[in-house]
């Protein structure tokens, strides 16, 4: 991991299986479903942060207010010192949005486990259902750090501009237009499908191996320098609802160092149902005959 | 009685249902006694498939393991 930019905000499943009794770490498993996830086991010691319920603002859509995230660090018994590891479940998405709102929030120590719940799973590495207890402090929280974060009026002034870059990080069926959201996520469909124009289509999947864990940084850059994506830009990345999108802003800032990268977390969800916002459609990828 | 199928090994590739909740709304349309086959080579699922049969009362009739490659039979309980 040491031809990361900042190889520090990564750890392997060895790395937290030689930390879980480290009380300097707090470990915590970020579900969009925890039924089907944390509820069934987890990595001993690892808090649950339900995604729906504790990253998001329930009633409006949002992320958690600066409030609301220095309760929720206090309650998980969190120190501005703590070092915080996180992944969770649905190929570590919403441990990669959560890494976001906590950077965005001002942790300071927050790190990812590279390959996820589901390498430690295949490594056949203990799992619990026991739900730790950890007593509660007080945490402050820092105003919100510009740059991280875009909205959709900053999008449209940035259309056409070579000093900016976009990245659609969704599936290539939804960058066609073809498709705008899967059919048992009626709340996250939109009026219209497509993309952004201009911006490159480079999905999440292919930033990561086999094992889930990040590719080389070699094959990182190949992936977004070809592309237009280079780090000299303000990169703006999108998806859906903005989590597989917080997984390549991830890797664009951390791993390859990108020094403006922000993510738009209204997404296509809310770009394509916006009033007079320009979309443009690509022709849907065929099938290689065998 | 024929068994239903889930190929889970693209699920969770594209953000859309999680691999159980596939498993969890196939589950829901069998009858009493219908089985449900499951593939996937992925050890999370699993363990997952594994943990929710044994929480709702499903039965996991057979599992069998290859390199890659798991299949469960999954059967809601007659009656």
């Amino acid at each position: 991991m040491t031809d990361y930019a900042h190889p520090e905000v990564l750890v392997s499943t060895e790395w937290l299986a030689e930390h879980l009794e480290d009380p300097a770490v707090v470990v915590l498993e970020v579900d969009w479903d925890p039924a089907s996830a944390y509820e069934l086991g987890h990595v001993p010691g690892a808090a649950l942060v339900d995604w729906k319920r504790d990253i998001n603002d329930t009633v409006r859509r949002d992320i958690l207010s600066q409030e609301q995230f220095a309760s929720l660090l206090g309650r998980l018994g969190v120190k501005p010192d703590t070092t915080l590891v996180l992944y969770g479940d649905m190929r570590n998405w919403f441990a990669a949005f959560a890494f976001w709102t906590f950077k965005i929030y001002g942790h300071g120590d927050v790190r990812l486990l590279n390959g996820g719940r589901r390498k430690w799973f295949e490594e056949g590495r203990p799992v619990t259902e026991a739900i730790p207890r950890r007593a509660a402090t007080t945490y402050t929280a820092a105003r919100p750090t510009a740059g991280l974060r875009q909205f959709l009026p900053g999008v449209r002034e940035i259309l056409g501009r070579s000093d900016h870059a976009l990245v659609d990080v969704r599936s290539p069926a939804e960058y066609s237009g073809a498709i705008s959201a899967p059919p048992e996520y009626q709340n996250e469909g939109a009026q219209r499908s497509g993309h952004i124009p201009g911006a490159a289509n480079i999905p999440w999947a292919q930033t990561i191996q086999d094992d889930d864990t990040f590719k080389p940084v070699e094959q990182l850059r190949e992936l977004y320098e070809p592309n237009g994506v280079t780090p000299d830009k303000s990169v703006v990345t999108y998806c859906r609802i903005g989590e597989r999108s917080s997984h390549t802003w991830f890797v664009l800032t951390y791993l390859l160092g990108y020094p403006r990268v922000a993510n738009y977390d209204g997404s296509w969800s809310e770009w394509g149902n916006a009033v007079g916002v320009p979309v443009e459609k690509a022709e849907v990828p065929q099938p290689v005959p065998a | 009685m024929e068994p239903g199928h889930l190929d889970l090994t693209s699920a969770e590739d594209d953000c859309g249902d999680s691999a159980l909740g596939r498993v969890r709304r196939a589950y829901a349309t069998l009858a009493p006694g219908q089985c449900l086959e499951v593939v996937t080579g992925v050890a999370e699922h699993v363990f997952g498939i594994q943990a929710w049969s044994r929480r709702v009362g499903g039965e996991l009739t057979e599992e069998s393991r290859e390199p890659g490659r798991t299949r469960l039979l999954l059967r809601r309980p007659a009656g």
